[in-house]
């Protein structure tokens, strides 16, 4: 390392290999993410795209608006829909995404129960379409999607809302993965600084580790008792092909997967993240640097999609 | 890393021009490495637009509109100030064109110049644009100075039209032989004997009447004798009617604290035993005149011409603390190529200009060194840099009071709109008008209390300040408002870590007189865009886990 700043920090963090966000930047994203790619992960229908092409499976898409003189299908868009999502194609973060658990007959409730009209739902669209939630404050567009129906493991950890899956890929081999559950706090999402759990996951075989809310550790879901630990994540093998698969088949070097669980039709991926966040490492309660090392030094080694998820499973088991 | 090598390069290359052309100023040229510290030496710039064409209405009917004279008052010296040294630019001036009189100095200038051979003389004429430009010592010791405007005292004037006709003394004269007002003149005279008779004490007595705006005698004569609503002049004119010898000043205040244009601001002086005093209304008392640098005695403007009105007049004060460097660059005596293009040598209006500029690249670098290395949340990444400058309108405790202010009540007033919807550009352009109905509502309060920030306020940048409510609103909505709470305060934070920094004299002074040091600050700016290590809002973030891996590992 001939970074001019390297020996200036010497901290327990730096010995234990834990990565910091302008270590991730300047030495994993700038130099790995090519520029020209994020469209892809940026963008949700992109996404969706390169997805499709790559057989991954993905929530249905019911309707995509793209003009605000194109709000009033909404209402066709959503007619004889018992549930259904609202997100921005170009959020970040979680931001601009309402969940319609139930349709009443001219309500529409968020899993919180509270119940919003047709007007507040195409306002909701307005504000996306007008760029409200996306990175650059540009215009952005809407879409429809089905709502998950999740599957009822984690029930007795997930408070109203989906749980997600995000796995960290680096140069196509999973290294480090974790549930994200949503809380009181977090309103139904599953983003983490907004006061979602993150559960640590073993690679190995799949089984949750102990949580974490706002950076710190829990045995038991705050807000519904269940037990963190020790919960087995179905379909562990599909969810690490399809991270694989997408760190493999696109151009991201460091890559965050999220991945969602359907009662019926398995693991379905939700989006990608070019600048997956850093708190996978508390919750794991082991540093990402030691891992990316690993991969990088036996990388040349390992040449099938199978190889890299065995890789993964031998060495970075807990 | 090859990477951070060639930034490391880059950034030494840079710094290594930068520090080169620092010391070879500092050493080859002399130039002053700290600021002057007792703001003893002043440059004082007159701007004079012939035919400025922001006050004519129509040119075409006007064409001849460019005066072939125009005498000016110049600057004089007084118990304080001296005045070491003067110059035009942009016109030829001889030493006899100026002429000395028990009162006034004067400069007549004779504007035939060369120009005027083209084929249409006057359109390039239109708008040239002279600089009379002073350097003014202070004579007296610290102590004794009185930097601080009276509120009470007079009125300020901007001369930026000249009115020659209405006020002049010849103007007062003729129309006390037409159509005296004598009942007014002599019912206030009347009545400031009552409590004095005579000397020092009636002219008291009569300034106090003066400044009576809404006794109705007092109207009557502001309108007959034309005065413009001045009660220096009024006070003047009594007092000589009255059998006393008294004059109106007019001058400028020399506060280094000022950022602004210097304005004319009169006083009342009392001829007592051949010697004049001037009326201090704060300690109210008489004395000699150190408050103000004198331009001239009487009642007329500080210019006036034939045949055009359209000249603009601005006066510019900057302390000086180059230790006379501005001095040997408006003269061409330096022939040093960095002095012969350096910031010192621009009108003064630039220099401020400029000034404010060169302070953007260091807020900028401490705007980076907190988020990279620290960590701070803020509204924006270069909001709190704009909001730092307005700090130096506004002055710190005020300027935070009035962010925070205006960002509540901004937010009220956003969700009250958000209740019926609006589409986001227009709810935007909505809050952005919110805002300036509020800043505007906070100067009328402001200065029906007596504060005097009405002005500076309105400097801030409003549109940044809509942008940050809209912000501020948005994460209200989504993140709460602890969130919002913490973006508040971290851009408050970085506004006045960055307002210490910018304000600090010595900052202000290397970055304006050395300008190459920006480079270095350009060569930080990239060494920290390479920093790789953990900010500090880091190592709170990991300490949880940080506890668990030493756990693991012992």
């Amino acid at each position: 390392m001939s970074s001019p700043f390297y020996n200036l920090s010497r901290s327990p963090l730096r010995e234990y290999g834990v990565l910091g966000i302008n270590s991730r930047n300047l030495e994993y994203i700038y130099p790995g993410n090519p520029r020209e790619l994020f469209p892809q992960a940026d963008d949700k229908l992109k996404t969706k795209k390169l997805a499709n092409e790559l057989e991954i499976p993905v929530p249905e898409t019911y309707g995509v608006i793209r003009f605000q003189n194109e709000v009033k299908k909404l209402s066709e868009i959503i007619e004889k829909r018992k549930s259904f999502v609202v997100k921005p194609s170009g959020g970040s973060g979680g931001s601009g995404i309402l969940v319609i658990t139930e349709v009443k007959e001219t309500t529409y409730c968020k899993p919180s129960g509270k119940a919003l009209s047709l007007d507040d739902l195409s306002y909701h669209v307005h504000n996306i379409l007008s760029g409200m939630f996306s990175l650059l404050g540009n215009g952005d567009v809407a879409f429809v999607e089905e709502a998950v129906k999740f599957d009822p493991v984690f029930d007795e950890v997930a408070y109203m809302g989906v749980p997600d899956i995000r796995v960290i890929i680096y140069r196509g081999v999973p290294a480090m993965a974790m549930l994200r559950l949503p809380s009181k706090a977090s309103d139904g999402k599953a983003n983490l600084h907004m006061g979602g759990l993150g559960v640590g996951i073993d690679m190995a075989t799949g089984k949750t580790l102990g949580g974490i809310q706002y950076n710190r550790y829990f045995k038991q879901h705050p807000d519904t008792d269940g037990d963190l630990d020790g919960r087995e994540i179905p379909h562990w093998e599909e969810i690490l092909n399809i991270a694989a698969k997408l760190g493999d088949r696109t151009g991201f070097a460091y890559l965050g997967v999220d991945v969602v669980l359907d009662k019926h039709k398995g693991p379905l991926l939700l989006e990608i993240n070019a600048r997956p966040g850093l708190s996978i490492q508390i919750a794991n309660k082991s540093s990402l640097r030691p891992r990316l090392d690993k991969i990088d030094g036996e990388l040349a080694g390992l040449k099938s999609i199978e190889d890299k998820i065995s890789f993964a499973k031998t060495k970075f088991g807990q | 890393m090859k990477r951070s090598a060639y930034a490391l390069l880059m950034a030494l290359f840079l710094a290594t021009i930068g520090i080169a052309i620092f010391i070879h100023k500092l050493t080859a040229l002399n130039i002053p490495l700290l600021p002057a510290q007792s703001y003893d030496t002043w440059s004082v710039e007159a701007r004079i637009v012939l035919d400025d064409i922001s006050l004519i209405s129509d040119l075409a009917e006007n064409p001849s509109s460019v005066p072939n004279q125009l005498s000016l008052y110049l600057p004089q010296n007084s118990e304080r100030y001296k005045v070491i040294d003067e110059s035009f630019e942009g016109i030829k001036i001889s030493q006899d064109m100026i002429a000395e009189s028990d009162e006034n100095r004067t400069a007549t200038l004779t504007l035939q110049t060369e120009a005027f051979e083209g084929s249409n003389p006057t359109r390039d004429q239109v708008g040239r644009v002279l600089f009379y430009r002073a350097t003014v010592q202070s004579d007296l010791p610290p102590s004794e100075r009185i930097d601080q405007e009276p509120s009470t005292l007079g009125q300020q004037i901007v001369d930026k039209q000249v009115e020659q006709a209405a006020r002049s003394n010849e103007t007062i004269k003729s129309i006390l032989k037409e159509n005296p007002p004598t009942r007014s003149i002599n019912s206030l005279i009347e009545e400031a004997k009552k409590s004095s008779k005579d000397g020092l004490p009636l002219a008291k007595a009569i300034y106090k009447l003066s400044i009576q705006s809404d006794d109705n005698r007092v109207r009557t004569l502001q309108e007959a004798l034309k005065l413009n609503g001045s009660s220096i002049e009024l006070a003047a004119f009594l007092l000589n009617e009255a059998g006393e010898t008294a004059r109106a000043g007019n001058g400028i205040l020399l506060n280094p604290e000022k950022a602004a244009a210097a304005q004319f601001s009169q006083w009342l002086e009392v001829n007592q035993d051949r010697q004049w005093f001037a009326y201090d209304p704060v300690s109210d008392r008489f004395g000699a005149q150190t408050r103000y640098l004198t331009w001239w005695y009487g009642l007329d403007g500080v210019l006036s011409t034939e045949g055009t009105e359209n000249i603009a007049f601005e006066v510019t004060a900057r302390p000086d603390t180059t230790d006379g460097l501005s001095r040997s660059v408006w003269h061409d005596d330096e022939d040093s190529f960095f002095l012969k293009h350096s910031f010192i040598g621009l009108p003064l209006s630039t220099q401020r200009v400029i000034q404010v500029l060169v302070m953007i690249p260091i807020g900028a670098l401490i705007v980076a060194a907190l988020h990279q290395m620290v960590g701070f949340s803020t509204f924006g990444t270069f909001t709190p840099v704009l909001i730092a400058l307005s700090f130096r309108e506004t002055g710190l405790v005020t300027g935070i009071v009035l962010f925070m202010l205006v960002v509540v009540i901004g937010i009220a007033v956003r969700s009250v709109l958000n209740q019926v919807q609006l589409l986001v550009v227009p709810r935007l352009s909505a809050v952005l008008t919110v805002t300036v109905l509020v800043i505007g509502a906070l100067a009328l309060v402001m200065d029906s209390l007596g504060l005097r920030y009405g002005l500076s306020i309105s400097l801030f940048p409003i549109v940044i300040l809509a942008m940050t409510i809209e912000r501020a609103a948005v994460m209200w909505e989504e993140d709460g408002g602890k969130d919002t709470a913490i973006a508040t305060a971290g851009s408050l934070a970085v506004a006045v870590i960055g307002f210490l920094c910018i304000s600090n004299p010595y900052v202000q002074h290397l970055a304006f007189v050395f300008p190459e040091l920006l480079l270095v600050v350009l060569a930080l700016t990239i060494l920290l865009g390479r920093y790789n290590g953990y900010k500090l809002i880091e190592y709170f973030r990991f300490m949880a886990l940080q506890k668990q891996l030493q756990q693991a590992n012992s």
